[in-house]
Formats: C-alpha cells, structure tokens, sequence
C-alpha cells in the first residue's frame, strides 16, 4: 500500500505552486504584458493597500472596457442597479451652449440639430426670464414607447428611454406623443461634421445612437455608452457653472463633476420640480428653481448667432 | 527527476491556453475607479501591506492636488 510520506506532500505542493505561478506568468506572456516595474496601490475590499504593477492596471482596464464594450443586443437592458436621474440648476445656466456643442460633438450632430436645446423661459408678465436647458427628460411613463408601432423606442430598467434606429421606420407617432418636443427627425443623409474625427465603432447601437441614419427619429439619450464606462453624460462636464447635476436615483448621489450632492437633500432644500409635472409622465429630469440667479439673463445673448438670437426675439426682456 | 518532468509538462500545457479563469476580486483605485482582477495575479504578483487608516486615508489623498 502506497502511502503519502511528508516529503512527497511537499514535493506536490510545491509542484503545484510552480505550475500556478507559471501558469500566471505565460497567461500573461500571451497577453504580451509586461512588468513595468512601477507599482500602482489599490485598495481591496477589505481595506488593505496592495501594490501590482501599472502594466497589469493595464491589462484589466482592457479587459474591464471589453467586457462592458456596447453590444448591439445589448443597448436595451439598463445598467443594473442604477437608475439614472438629472438635475438642472437653472440659476446657474447663463447660455454659455457648451452642452449643446459638447451633446453635437459626442454624437456626431451638425450645428443645425440640437437634442439639448436651451430655451429662454418667462414665466409671466412679473417675472424676470431665465435660459432653461431642456433635453429628453426620460419620463418613467413615457408617452412615446407607448404610440411606437414597432417598439424602436423603449425604456430600459435603469431609466433611460432609448431608440433603435435600426427599427424605427420614421412614423413620427413618438414625436407627436412626446409632450416636450425633446424629439427630432434627421432628413438628411448623415454626415461627419467638419472637424470631427471618424466614428470608432462602425457597428450602430442605440447606447450610442451613432452612425446616424437617416429617416429616424432620434433625441437625447443620456449619454450611455459614456456612463457604462463610469463617466458622466459630455453636457454635464462640458458645462463651465455646474448646471447640470447626474446621478443614480437608487444611490441617492448626483453629481455635476465639481460637487457631489445626496439627490434627496438637493431636491428639498432648493425646492425641486419636474416640469409640466401634472402630465403624469414623471421625467427622469429635475429642476431646480432660477432663484439666487449667478449671471444676469442678458450675457445669455453673447456670442450667439443671428439665427440663434432670432429664437428669443419674442421673449420681453423686461 | 520525474517530478521535475512533471512540472516541465505541466508548464507547458498551461502555456499553450494559460489563462486565469478563476475567481475575480474588485479593487479601488485612488482616483475612485473599481476595477476588477483575478484573484490569482493578485495572489502572486500583487505586494501586501498592513495598512492602518492612516495609510488609506494617504493613499486616498494621492490623487487630490
């Protein structure tokens, strides 16, 4: 009868390190990585400092973008666990339009097609106006997934109110249906506009809703192939005054990139609204009131272009 | 010498389709980021240290100029 004897025990354990430690290794050589030597301190789950070398951070971002890489099937399953909400801090918008440009050059948009208009507000005649950003407000209850005749558009289970422009056959219902006119239908051929660089990803996802095409609808859609990869929608860090604050409802955290808020007191304390609220279709998008204003309505109009100014012309001033 | 043998071959063959597969741990990084990793490389190629509050309240510090 054979029996294990300490020594072949250790023997074994020691073989079988080897082969681990080897099989790390050649896994990594396959990988072509290399030790760089510089060591990178990261915190585990259990609070201890580990130090690993840049060149494995490295490694796991790729994989940790391939793994969370937009797949066509799956534009339409929501992040899990998130709930995405916005605010907009309407004393603080003085039309500087970088959300706008930044929202066009994100997706690919000519200067002509706006999917975050800002609009100049005057509540009634006592009232002072104020510039009012509005985008889609991906209701809970939208209104447009329910009129699609072929189910382009939908919501997803972390909020968002998506479009699959490879579905949509251009009927318009959703336009008609969406009480905010957040919607517009692109007539044109798409075009890369001047000055941007080709699109990466030549397959279409509704995550991202490039390449455009045309004949569809298409609208703001919160940005989420940028916040799949943890970073904020491009209006929300392209805006110089922290207009814009996003968040995850289910964390209770918004942020607009300089502050980071618990949603709940920001909505109390400044007295958050939802706008035209008595429609039901409860917009994922919140206001805050033009209260304590930082700039006064007029620097609005600088540096706009005569078609712009033409917007506002019927708004008194006064 | 066979078990030298052995560890040769077995080497080898985790050359040809190595790859940890096994458990992954998720990781902070100073500037807020989760990342995750193979328990393994970790395991073997990552340097441990007690770390008191002290330490992580540095660490967390780094990226903040």
């Amino acid at each position: 009868m054979k029996t294990n004897t300490r020594r072949d025990f250790i023997k074994k354990g020691a073989a079988a390190g080897v082969i681990s430690a080897v099989g790390v290794t050649a896994w990594l050589k396959t990988q072509g990585i290399e030790e760089t030597g510089e060591k990178v301190k990261l915190l585990t789950q259990d609070g201890q400092l580990v130090e690993v070398d840049k060149a494995f951070m490295k490694l796991h971002a790729q994989v940790e973008s391939e793994g969370l890489a937009i797949k066509p099937a799956g534009g339409r399953e929501g992040i899990p666990g998130k709930k995405f909400v916005m605010v907009v801090d309407l004393g603080r918008c003085k039309n500087a339009r970088k959300c706008v440009t930044a929202c066009q050059k994100m997706h690919y948009l000519p200067e002509d097609n706006e999917w975050l208009k800002v609009k100049l507000m005057k509540d009634n005649e006592m009232s002072a106006p104020y510039w009012f950003p509005k985008m889609c407000f991906h209701c809970d209850n939208p209104p447009c997934v329910k009129v699609c005749p072929v189910d382009a558009t939908f919501k997803r289970s972390d909020g968002l109110v998506l479009i699959d422009n490879e579905q949509c056959i251009g009927c318009k219902f959703c336009m008609v249906a969406c009480p905010y006119s957040t919607r517009v239908f692109n007539w044109d051929e798409p075009e890369i506009p001047e000055g941007l660089p080709p699109i990466e990803h030549k397959e279409y996802s509704p995550e991202s809703s490039v390449p455009r095409q045309i004949g569809t609808v298409e609208k703001c859609d919160f940005c989420p192939d940028m916040v799949r990869k943890g970073m904020l929608p491009d209006c929300v860090t392209a805006c110089p005054n922290g207009v814009f604050y996003f968040g995850d409802e289910n964390e209770d955290a918004v942020t607009n990139g300089d502050e980071t808020v618990r949603l709940s007191e920001l909505l109390r304390d400044k007295a958050g609204y939802r706008f035209m609220e008595d429609l039901g279709t409860k917009p994922r998008v919140y206001y805050l009131p033009p209260s304590d204003r930082m700039f006064p309505v007029e620097r609005g109009f600088k540096n706009l272009t005569e078609e712009q100014n033409a917007r506002f012309k019927d708004v008194d001033l006064n | 010498m066979k078990s030298v043998l052995a560890v040769g071959i077995g080497a080898s063959g985790l050359e040809a389709n190595a790859q940890p597969v096994g458990k992954k741990v998720k990781l902070l990084t100073s500037d807020g980021k989760l990342i995750e990793m193979d328990q393994e490389i970790l395991d073997q190629k990552a340097i441990k240290q007690k770390s008191t509050n002290q330490d992580v309240l540095n660490w967390s510090d780094q990226t903040k100029t």
